[in-house]
């Protein structure tokens, strides 16, 4: 038969040394299960009398009888805990040894170790958080940066939960005036609400479009930004990426053509951003097939990136290589990939070429020296600076999405909001309402009648 | 005994459920036997002498495509008929008639008695009787003995009717009828989940003492469309409706009066319907609202009692006096039944199966305000239901569920089945039914027609009319799509003429007719055959032009049917489903939803929880 009804255990708070540390324990047996291992510290059994509050206790083994930790109990009555069932926290002495004693005591009274997430699992199921907090904590759990935490931290915060929560409100508000002439003839209610319709509608198709607006950021700041590396062989690529990470990752050689795969390296910007830099191989005529073959993985490379970093050696001529590269920058950035063109070799005397056309096109250009660091720094503010300026709004403030399931739910409910206009029928009407909302609430997961009529019962004064 | 044959089929109760489901019984052509306390009762309304309106139209259509009485009731004897929502569009465009409350009783009264295998008898029901776990007849309050195999009950607002009126109460079904005392408590005992509602209903004015000169006019439409299919025409000249007002005077006199009103003095628990409110309520929660609609509608042709709608009131008589009169029209207007709430008991319909037979008792049916519905419309179509239902289990025929997407019916009874009624009476509203785009008043016959003829509903003339109008909207249908106009000069002269933009390629006379500018008028002009049957082809051309919002529409349904197809097993024990809140268990226990739709549509159950029976089903399939 399914799953036991059991109870849990995992130690809550990061392994490693630290004054506190955390064990949790959620479950229909979690207050049972406290009461084998704790025991008031004058040795009389605790009480769980009263939610919410801390009490003074010792963990013993639950043979021995020997006192592990004193520890600070906190029993939660459920529904009012996070996992919305009865749960206790332990508040026990950090380290390496004392969490993991505590914990082995309570699995040795019958709790059963947690499942990566399954708190979170028993939060969801337990309507404790919506679906899109859930997700969050998954993100969470995942984040590859200091930013797609933040980000992922402010989605369970239900940041993006209200913002959706209170687009889909304004629907129903919406729907519930429609519905309510529909179902409603003989009873007056006043015209002008109707016409107070639009005003909500446009406030709900901007707050979608606005959130759609996020996703590109959203989905760099989660999956980080993918830069790509152009220049010609030996310009110095595998240099500047080796002194950007600052280790020694690339095969470094004078000879051309000796990085042939791409190398992907991620580092983090100052703002917390990841970045993939990827290193391809060095763009040259050749007559190698294979060598060839990796020209056009570059170009194709180059063309899904979110940005670009075209290499040249500032020391010596321009190469007709050189202008090749200068040529995929330009076509890059007219598809609207941020290119930064970069000098290299700042340390050595500066060769007078003209590089005006390229310059003119992107903007931008930053001297660096990839073997003595120079400039490096400044390479990685116009970096964080071109991913911003990506989707025109870097602003911390507003809820910004990142998952494709979210973006194309969005979409639809915004290609639903565009099919409403005043001139349909009511019910044609309600109907494109309905659907935007059933968009909003998939990422939400929830939908009822009920909460319409309820609406309009509020509102209106129905009945004759 | 006097016994003509033993019946197949006892309904309990001659009201606007009892009438269908006795008919539809005879119908079918099983031996039926209606008990009513009083005889000459058969068909009254008890609160507003109207039959339809938006969604509740759609209902009587619906009764009437299967074969049910009101439709033709209201169209014989209405005094007044208007369709509602004409600005809006077709799909929540809804019939509504003032009927002469007399005329109406006369006529069901005269169509019951008078249909064969329909016998019809005075008594006041006290028990059932059961054996084996199956209900096999009825003992009424005489003792009398009436056995069947399958019992229908249909007691509206009479279990253990509370009248209420100010502080004083009595007990009454109905102002004027007594209540019947005995058969809740019997349900009760056999285990039935018994509950209290709460309705009210208007003082009755004397037509003489009002000015109706002073007042609004609201008449009936110029060309009255009825509400049968099987009828052309309505003959009968019409009598119009007046509109007033309540004034602050009205407000103040209700607000210093509260404490005598039995809803507000605290004397009723139970709540009432949120779309039937008493004028007290509209008062407390619409504080701002300066005055509210009255709509003084006549009760018949030949009575002077005006129906005040918008009144209904449990305040004292002589409160309900003053409050009359600080209406404009009704200064000197006089009272001559007083307005009073009513509570009741009913059944928890989560007792019932989609047949409305109760889960709980073999071969018991329950139909109209006993589960909690409020309406005329409401309790005939569980009425016909029910009736229907019945004789196809005595004949060990599967039962006929009307799906949600077939009839506002099939909504009304999944609604009832599977949500209950949520603490208020259970009313129809457009906005329930997820498929509204589809369930047009227009085209409920075309719904419905093949059930009704399948169930032997339809006599054999109506059977063959049917058939005439069925074959009628096919051609219609063919001959549209079938005849093509090409884009050359000729037809895009007359295209033009007509005000209709040119074509550029070949079209159909369908694709023109999707066009919101053209009607028949503009088809006939093109040289498409004027349709045999006027109204069926306004219909088929509704069709056309609705089709492609209701296939968004069904779009979107389909993406939520997926939990409507996934069945939850019989034996699914819900008590073991751990993650699930104690509630949740609980109800999920007590309904037995049959998929995962159903549960869904328990007011409760959150959506993490259908994710989880979701997650318990995969996993119990897996380890099967």
């Amino acid at each position: 038969m399914a799953y036991v009804e059991d109870t849990i255990a995992a130690v809550a708070t990061a392994p490693g040394p630290g004054a506190i540390a955390i064990v949790r324990l959620s479950g229909p047996q979690a207050f049972a299960l406290s009461r084998k291992v704790c025991i008031k510290p004058d040795g009389s059994p605790v009480d769980f009398a009263g939610s919410h509050r801390a009490r003074l206790a010792h963990v013993v083994d639950p043979s021995s009888r020997r006192v592990i930790d004193q520890v600070l109990l906190l029993p939660m009555r459920g529904p009012r805990s996070y996992t919305g069932e009865d749960s206790v926290e332990l508040h026990c002495h950090g380290g390496d040894l004392i969490p993991r004693l505590v914990l082995g005591s309570l699995l040795r009274a019958g709790a059963r170790p947690a499942r990566p997430g399954e708190f979170t699992e028993r939060a969801f199921l337990n309507g404790k958080i919506d679906l899109c907090q859930a997700e969050a904590v998954a993100e969470l759990v995942q984040a590859s940066s200091e930013a797609a935490a933040a980000l992922a931290r402010s989605h369970l915060e239900g940041r993006l939960s209200d913002s959706i929560q209170r687009v889909r409100d304004r629907l129903l508000d919406a729907r519930c005036l429609v519905e309510a002439h529909l179902d409603f003839p003989d009873d007056d209610i006043p015209v002008e609400v109707i016409a107070s319709m639009d005003g909500s509608l446009d406030d709900a198709r901007s707050a979608v479009r606005e959130l759609l607006s996020t996703y590109e950021r959203g989905r760099l700041v989660r999956d980080g930004a993918r830069v790509v590396l152009l220049g010609r062989p030996n310009v110095g690529k595998s240099s500047l990426l080796n002194s950007l990470l600052g280790r020694n990752r690339a095969l470094v050689s004078g000879e051309p053509g000796t990085t042939r795969d791409f190398l992907e390296e991620s580092l983090t910007l100052g703002d917390g951003l990841r970045i993939i830099l990827v290193d391809t191989a060095g763009l040259r005529e050749s007559e190698s097939e294979i060598e060839r073959a990796g020209i056009e993985q570059t170009r194709e490379l180059a063309f899904s990136s979110d940005a670009a970093i075209a290499l040249f050696d500032g020391s010596t001529l321009l190469s007709p290589e050189d202008r090749e590269v200068s040529a995929i920058a330009r076509s890059l950035a007219a598809r609207g990939v941020p290119i930064l063109v970069v000098r290299n070799k700042a340390d050595l005397p500066p060769s007078p070429w003209v590089f005006a056309d390229l310059e003119a096109d992107e903007g931008a250009t930053v001297e660096v020296s990839a073997k003595t660091g120079q400039g490096l720094a400044e390479l990685c503010r116009s970096l964080e600076h071109a991913l911003a300026a990506h989707d025109g709004d870097s602003s911390r403030e507003r809820p910004v999405i990142c998952l494709e399931r979210h973006r194309s739910a969005l979409e639809r409910a915004a290609e639903a909001l565009r099919g409403i206009s005043s001139d349909q029928e009511l019910e044609v009407v309600a109907q494109g309402l309905q659907r935007a909302a059933f968009e909003l609430e998939s990422i939400l997961g929830h939908a009822t009648t009920e909460e319409v009529l309820d609406r309009i019962f509020e509102r209106f004064c129905i009945g004759k | 005994m006097f016994h003509v044959k033993q019946p197949q089929v006892i309904v309990v109760g001659g009201g606007h459920a009892g009438i269908e489901a006795a008919l539809a019984a005879a119908r079918m052509g099983a031996e039926t036997l209606l008990l009513t306390q009083n005889l000459d009762q058969i068909g009254q309304m008890s609160c507003n002498p109207a039959i339809g309106g938006v969604g509740k139209g759609h209902l009587v259509k619906e009764i009437d495509a299967l074969g049910g009485e009101m439709a033709r009731a209201i169209d014989a004897t209405g005094i007044q008929f208007r369709t509602l929502n004409t600005r809006k569009g077709p799909a929540v465009r809804a019939s509504r008639a003032q009927a002469d409350k007399l005329a109406y009783r006369r006529h069901m009264k005269r169509v019951v008695e008078n249909h064969a295998g329909l016998e019809v008898r005075q008594a006041s029901i006290e028990r059932l009787l059961v054996k084996n776990g199956r209900v096999i007849g009825v003992e009424s309050s005489l003792g009398e003995v009436f056995e069947a195999t399958a019992v229908i009950l249909t007691t509206g607002t009479f279990l253990r009717g509370l009248i209420h009126v100010g502080d004083r109460q009595f007990p009454g079904g109905r102002a004027g009828d007594a209540a019947s005392e005995g058969l809740s408590p019997h349900l009760e005992s056999l285990g039935f989940r018994v509950g209290r509602l709460k309705t009210g209903t208007c003082p009755r004015l004397d037509a003489r003492t009002i000015r109706f000169e002073r007042l609004e006019e609201q008449a009936g439409d110029e060309s009255p469309t009825p509400f049968s299919f099987r009828n052309s025409r309505i003959e009968q000249t019409q009598i119009p409706c007046h509109i007033t007002y309540t004034t602050p005077e009205t407000h103040a006199l209700i607000s210093a009066n509260l404490d005598r009103s039995a809803m507000f003095g605290g004397r009723i628990q139970s709540r009432g319907p949120r779309y039937c409110p008493s004028i007290e309520d509209k008062v407390v929660r619409f504080a701002d609202k300066p005055r509210h609609q009255v709509f003084l509608e006549p009760e018949g042709r030949d009575t002077v009692e005006i129906y005040p709608n918008g009144l209904s009131t449990s305040l004292p008589l002589d409160v309900q006096v003053a409050m009359i009169r600080s209406i404009p029209g009704l200064e000197e207007a006089v009272i001559m039944r007083p307005g009073y709430a009513i509570e009741y008991d009913f059944v928890d319909p989560l007792e019932l199966k989609p047949s409305l037979e109760t889960k709980r008792l073999a071969g018991l049916f329950l139909a109209g305000q006993i589960n909690g519905t409020t309406g005329y419309e409401e309790a005939a179509a569980q009425g016909l239901m029910a009736g229907i239902n019945a004789v196809r289990r005595l004949r060990e025929e599967d039962a006929i569920v009307l799906a949600r997407d077939t009839a506002y019916i099939g909504v009304l009874v999944d609604d009832l089945v599977t949500q209950g009624v949520g603490g208020e009476p259970y009313r129809m509203f457009t906005s329930r039914a997820e498929h509204r785009l589809l369930l047009r008043e227009d085209n409920a016959d075309r719904r419905l027609r093949a059930i009704a003829c399948e169930t032997g509903l339809l006599s054999a003339a109506e059977g063959k009319a049917a058939a005439v109008q069925d074959a009628e909207a096919s051609r219609l249908a063919r001959t549209l799509e079938g005849h093509r106009f090409l884009p050359d000069s000729e037809t895009n002269r007359r295209l033009e003429t007509l005000g209709i933009a040119a074509i550029r390629q070949p079209t159909s006379a369908a694709d023109l007719a999707r066009r919101p500018e053209i009607g028949w008028p503009e088809l006939v002009a093109l040289g498409i055959e004027r349709p045999r049957d006027e109204r069926m082809g306004a219909s088929i051309l509704l069709d056309l032009k609705y089709e492609g919002y209701v296939a968004r529409q069904e779009e979107l349904v389909a993406r939520t049917r997926r939990l409507e197809e996934t069945r939850l097993p019989e034996d699914t024990d819900f008590a073991s489903i751990s993650g699930l809140s104690a509630e949740a268990r609980e109800k999920l226990a007590a309904i037995r939803p049959r998929t995962l739709g159903q549960a869904s549509r328990i007011p409760g159950m959150t959506p993490a929880a259908i994710s989880l029976l979701g997650i318990h089903l995969r996993r119990n399939r897996a380890s099967r």
